[in-house]
């Protein structure tokens, strides 16, 4: 589904620009963010948001459980990456069923990519078979800065006595193309497979990649 | 389909304009991705200077090569004609652009990425087609749209010299005058302050300087570089550690920007502090 809707808008603009028919590569020449293991373990900040369904979220109350938080925006090219190729969705699975508590939030304004009505999201969950805890609706974007979420996806991984233990991207290949999934290293399965076990986090910053958060 | 209406409203509405409403204007792509050589023709075991010409929608911006707090470079994939081998992407000097407290390097409007492609002396003559896939990530501040351009630029092999093609030798010039330059080795130095470091270069003139980094979380790129203007033999640049950067400084590379009387320069930067190499 996504290779046919990327193959859309090549060919849309391949028609404009004079070039030919499109096709899928993998070139990712960019180098990887390093991890820097040089921030101490913060208080992650209190929250309350509400849900798709309405109902309010507070940090607070996973209060004893490993927390992810997931920032979103369906729009952007590097979530569909994540969630064209099944691997975001994958991650939520997984975890949950460890005990893991995911919230995604989309922290987009009105009228920007990525914003959506509750009705929408609900109907956007289930289409794409999204399975986090809950998907938190922070419009004003409060939450988003309060953690300074700069990018969609960016992760972060709180622990049960809610101190961050990880923030940043979620893997070390900061391109838009689901084709550099297979051989990345996904910093927050490292994260969650290491502390799950009782571990220290391997890593716990790297420089987040993604589309902008659209405030 | 349900879901793409959701993720994907410029996806549909690009589909829409070329498969649907041909009658419609059609919906401007956010960035049109071009394969343009410098000459038409080219000879066997010589340099062909060809370029991937991007020509972004109004409001939309592309990425350097390190574009910041979010984005991608675009990546190009080559299908070149057997024995042919692509160089790397000669990146035109970006601009800083600041949107909600984000920095990005960015390039607006329209840009050319020169890349020099080494032609095999064996080459016949005779056509020779270039292919490049070029995958973008264009964003605004209200969306990022991504895409893939297959593009292709003929040229033909022969053993006349080659003359520039005159619709192209402005955006090769342009290009070119806006590459970082080299400096003599040596030139650029780091020293240590106690609110950070300054980035030292010998024999540069300027009023105002900006620094980008190519390497993440080195500085806080929130701060512009604070021009010290005191030193008359060298350029004093302040710059700032990342947040929470418990290392120091000791290597810093990127591109330093100097403007002085309405002109400006551009110099590749891999300064490093005397005391202390490189790991």
């Amino acid at each position: 589904m996504t290779r046919s809707l990327t193959l859309a808008l090549s060919l849309s603009a391949a028609l404009l620009a004079g070039c030919g028919s499109p096709e899928n590569g993998n070139g990712n020449t960019t180098s990887p963010p390093a991890p820097q293991d040089n921030i101490s373990a913060a208080a992650a900040p209190a929250f309350s948001l509400p849900d798709n369904t309405g109902k309010s979220h507070a940090l607070a109350d996973y209060r004893g459980k490993w927390v992810v938080l997931e920032w979103v925006n369906h729009g952007c090219p590097f979530v569909k990456k994540h969630y064209g190729s099944g691997n975001m969705q994958g991650l939520q699975k997984t975890y949950a069923g460890k005990g893991v508590v995911w919230l995604s939030i989309c922290s987009s304004a009105p009228g920007k990519q990525g914003h959506q009505e509750p009705a929408g999201w609900t109907e956007t969950l289930k289409s794409i078979g999204a399975a986090p805890t809950a998907m938190l609706l922070d419009v004003d974007g409060k939450v988003g800065r309060l953690y300074d979420a700069k990018t969609t996806p960016q992760m972060v991984v709180i622990d049960p006595q809610g101190a961050i233990v990880y923030g940043g991207a979620i893997d070390d290949r900061p391109t838009a193309n689901s084709a550099d999934i297979a051989g990345a290293r996904n910093y927050v399965v490292e994260v969650l497979d290491a502390v799950l076990s009782g571990k220290p986090a391997p890593v716990t910053e790297s420089k987040p990649y993604g589309c902008s958060v659209k405030y | 389909m349900k879901r793409l209406r959701h993720a994907a409203p410029a996806l549909v509405l690009a589909l829409g304009s070329t498969a649907i409403a041909q009658d419609a204007a059609p919906k401007i792509a956010d960035c049109r991705a071009a394969l343009i050589a410098e000459t038409p023709t080219a000879r066997p075991g010589t340099e062909l200077s060809v370029g991937v010409r991007l020509v972004l929608a109004p409001g939309r911006h592309v990425y350097w090569k390190y574009p910041g707090d979010s984005g991608a470079a675009p990546v190009v994939d080559w299908k070149l004609p057997e024995g042919w081998v692509a160089g790397p992407i000669a990146w035109p000097t970006p601009h800083r652009l600041v949107q909600d407290g984000l920095v990005s390097y960015v390039y607006e409007g329209e840009v050319l990425l020169p890349v020099s492609l080494q032609v095999p002396a064996g080459a016949a003559a005779g056509d020779a087609i270039l292919g490049a896939t070029v995958h973008w990530v264009a964003c605004s501040d209200e969306a990022c749209t991504s895409g893939s351009d297959a593009c292709q630029a003929r040229v033909e092999i022969r053993e006349d010299p080659p003359v520039a093609d005159p619709a192209h030798a402005a955006a090769f010039a342009a290009a070119r005058a806006s590459l970082p330059k080299e400096l003599p080795a040596g030139a650029a130095t780091l020293e240590e302050f106690s609110g950070g470091i300054v980035l030292v270069v010998k024999g540069l003139e300027g009023s105002s300087a900006e620094f980008f980094p190519s390497d993440p979380l080195t500085l806080d790129e929130t701060r512009p570089a604070v021009f010290d203007p005191t030193s008359p033999v060298a350029l004093r640049i302040r710059l700032f550690p990342a947040p929470r950067r418990k290392e120091p400084v000791t290597r810093l590379r990127g591109v330093l920007v100097v403007h002085l009387d309405g002109s400006t320069a551009s110099w590749t930067i891999d300064a490093t502090t005397p005391e202390r190499p490189p790991r």
